[in-house]
């Protein structure tokens, strides 16, 4: 065995372990995190659609806080009287629980780690159509899990089916 | 000299036949031009077939597994994910055993390899719904990339790692300080671009790597003056191009290949015409202020400022340098510094009409003594670069000012004439000698 394959490796493994360790942490946040769903808010139709995923948008992504200054944000959230996540704080220190998630904050805009939802080509197209329309009348939430800063999103929702479940029954 | 061999093997047989040549004296000849020798060109077509074909397998196989989504759970799709990087790191564990080593594997097993890892972290991202933040994607994806440079002794990743960093640099451009990490960056593909130069340093390989470092470190300086050097832009970049032009005139000449133009003196000698002329417009020189941004700290402008102003000292070390070591080269062209120090100065004293008095004289300087080169080196290409600056120093001249149509009429036509008298003069020089 030469030296340059023993390099190779332990090379193989950090970079086998990037991606490793990117499915441990969503699979923990799956698991074990919390549940919130975060009512969407409607888009810009230009900004929307990117190709491949559905932008999101939020109502709460809204800074309550002018004091905070832009950057990094741990953002806790609370459970409104509908059901959906509402900002409790906002903070430049950091947060923890498993009802804090870090955003970034930029000109009072909060952008959350959790603003895109990837669909194969085909069906991107029409779930932003749906999406889009189903914005406006505050009828689309997405499903997110939450634990110790981190998010994953679990599922979109429109008029209370999954995405897939709302395309399918829409074709026919 | 390529087509001349070619040509060679295929008369032999004829003059063999035909009595012309003995056989003895076909095979000296053979032997004398190494004409049963494999040459150099199919082993670069390989090379290069093998770059494109592994990149193109690689996209094929990523468009593949992105298509499928819908049809397969979470755990299909990220085993799925994993299966081109896993390969990959197979394939370069063969590449690595084999013997003797390939360049056409290493570098199309390379390609494929680095590909596959940003293919592996977005193919995730995707999985999972991440959003992530792209400088931390490229920057994550350059740095495991890195050591297959080394490992595989791969100029494509090399390259690839040089775009991937210097579109870190451009998207980090906010964050200042981290803005500076790109120079770290590249230093570390240092060493390797070191051992080509050591090897031939006018290889194609090495003139390759020439062509992305010398650019990315362009396109990282101009983020770098964009942000933190709005006006003094032109001093960095005049000491830079001065660098390239400086360093391929002392180190990069191929005395084989003398026509041949090396990345460094495309960069550096076509910088420092198009610098000469656009320092030469008024525009460029108001509100020479200096305007510290409060967001950045003292120490990343010492920083900013010791990375970009040494690129000025640099080539102020390399012209003395040059002029100890006897090494030909346009002496005006390499004082560009200098006057874009002088004309900074003085824009900073707001002295405006001085910077662009100065700025003119010295282009039109720069167009003499590149023409006077071209006809004293009885070179076209030298004098005709030379007509180029003076005729874009006129015509930007005239698109500024309010003569009339009639006067810049009579002057393109002198400019043209001129042109065309340099350019016969030259021929008849040639002809004559």
């Amino acid at each position: 065995m030469t030296p340059r394959l023993f390099i190779l490796i332990p090379l193989a493994v950090i970079q086998l372990s990037v991606p490793g360790w990117m499915i441990y942490r969503q699979e923990q946040v799956l698991q074990h995190g919390r549940e919130f769903k975060f009512q969407t808010a409607p888009v810009d139709p230009t900004d929307a659609f990117r190709g491949r995923y559905v932008a999101l948008q939020f109502a709460v992504a809204t800074s309550s806080d002018d004091n905070t200054p832009d950057g990094k944000v741990w953002v806790r959230f609370e459970v409104d009287e509908k059901g959906f996540a509402k900002i409790q704080e906002e903070s430049n220190a950091p947060l923890a629980g498993d009802d804090v998630v870090i955003a970034a904050r930029r000109g009072g805009g909060l952008h959350f780690p959790f603003d895109r939802y990837y669909m194969e080509e085909k069906a991107a197209p029409e779930a932003e159509a749906a999406y889009r329309d189903n914005s406006e009348h505050q009828n689309a939430y997405a499903s997110v899990r939450i634990l110790n800063g981190h998010a994953a999103i679990e599922e979109l929702y429109i008029d209370n089916k999954p995405i897939r479940e709302f395309l399918r029954a829409d074709r026919k | 000299m390529k087509d001349g061999k070619a040509w060679l093997s295929s008369e032999l047989p004829r003059l063999l036949e035909k009595g012309i040549l003995t056989p003895e004296a076909a095979a000296a000849l053979r032997a004398y031009y190494k004409l049963d020798e494999p040459g150099q060109a199919p082993r670069l077509a390989v090379v290069v077939c093998a770059i494109l074909g592994s990149t193109l397998i690689g996209a094929g196989i990523i468009l593949l597994i992105a298509h499928n989504w819908d049809d397969m759970g979470r755990t299909a799709r990220t085993v799925l994910s994993f299966l081109p990087l896993a390969a990959a790191c197979l394939l370069t564990g063969w590449a690595l055993a084999r013997k003797p080593p390939s360049a056409a594997i290493n570098e199309g097993g390379g390609i494929f390899h680095a590909l596959s890892i940003g293919a592996a972290i977005s193919l995730i991202s995707q999985t999972y719904h991440i959003s992530g933040d792209f400088p931390a994607f490229v920057l994550t994806w350059s740095l495991l990339a890195l050591p297959l440079v080394y490992l595989l002794r791969s100029t494509s990743v090399a390259v690839l790692y040089l775009i991937g960093i210097t579109v870190w640099a451009g998207s980090r451009i906010e964050g200042h300080a981290e803005m500076l990490w790109f120079w770290p960056l590249l230093a570390a593909a240092l060493p390797f671009y070191g051992g080509l130069l050591k090897e031939n340093r006018v290889s194609l390989r090495a003139n390759w790597l020439s062509v992305a470092l010398g650019v990315s470190v362009l396109i990282a300086l101009g983020f770098q003056c964009g942000e933190m050097m709005e006006h003094t832009w032109a001093l960095v970049f005049s000491g830079y191009f001065a660098v390239l032009y400086l360093a391929e005139r002392q180190w990069f000449r191929p005395e084989s290949a003398p026509r041949f133009i090396h990345p460094f003196r495309a960069i550096g000698a076509g910088g420092i015409m198009v610098l000469a002329i656009t320092m030469s417009y008024h525009g460029m020189w108001g509100e020479p202020v200096f305007s510290w941004k409060p967001e950045i700290s003292t120490a990343t402008y010492c920083v900013a400022f010791g990375l970009s102003y040494g690129f000025v000292l640099a080539a102020a070390v390399l012209l003395l340098f040059c002029r100890r070591k006897k090494t030909d080269f346009n002496f005006v062209a390499a004082v560009l510094p200098l006057a874009a120090l002088m004309a900074c100065l003085l824009a900073l004293h707001g002295q405006e009409t001085a910077v662009v008095v100065l700025m003119n004289g010295f282009a039109a300087l720069l167009a003499l003594g590149t023409i006077l080169r071209g006809f004293h080196h009885n070179r076209i290409g030298t004098l005709n670069a030379g007509m180029v600056i003076a005729a874009a120093l006129i015509a930007a001249r005239f698109f500024d000012s309010d003569l009339s149509f009639v006067a810049r009429g009579v002057a393109f036509i002198l400019i043209g004439a001129g042109f065309l008298a340099a350019n016969g003069i030259l021929l008849k020089k040639r002809k004559t000698a």
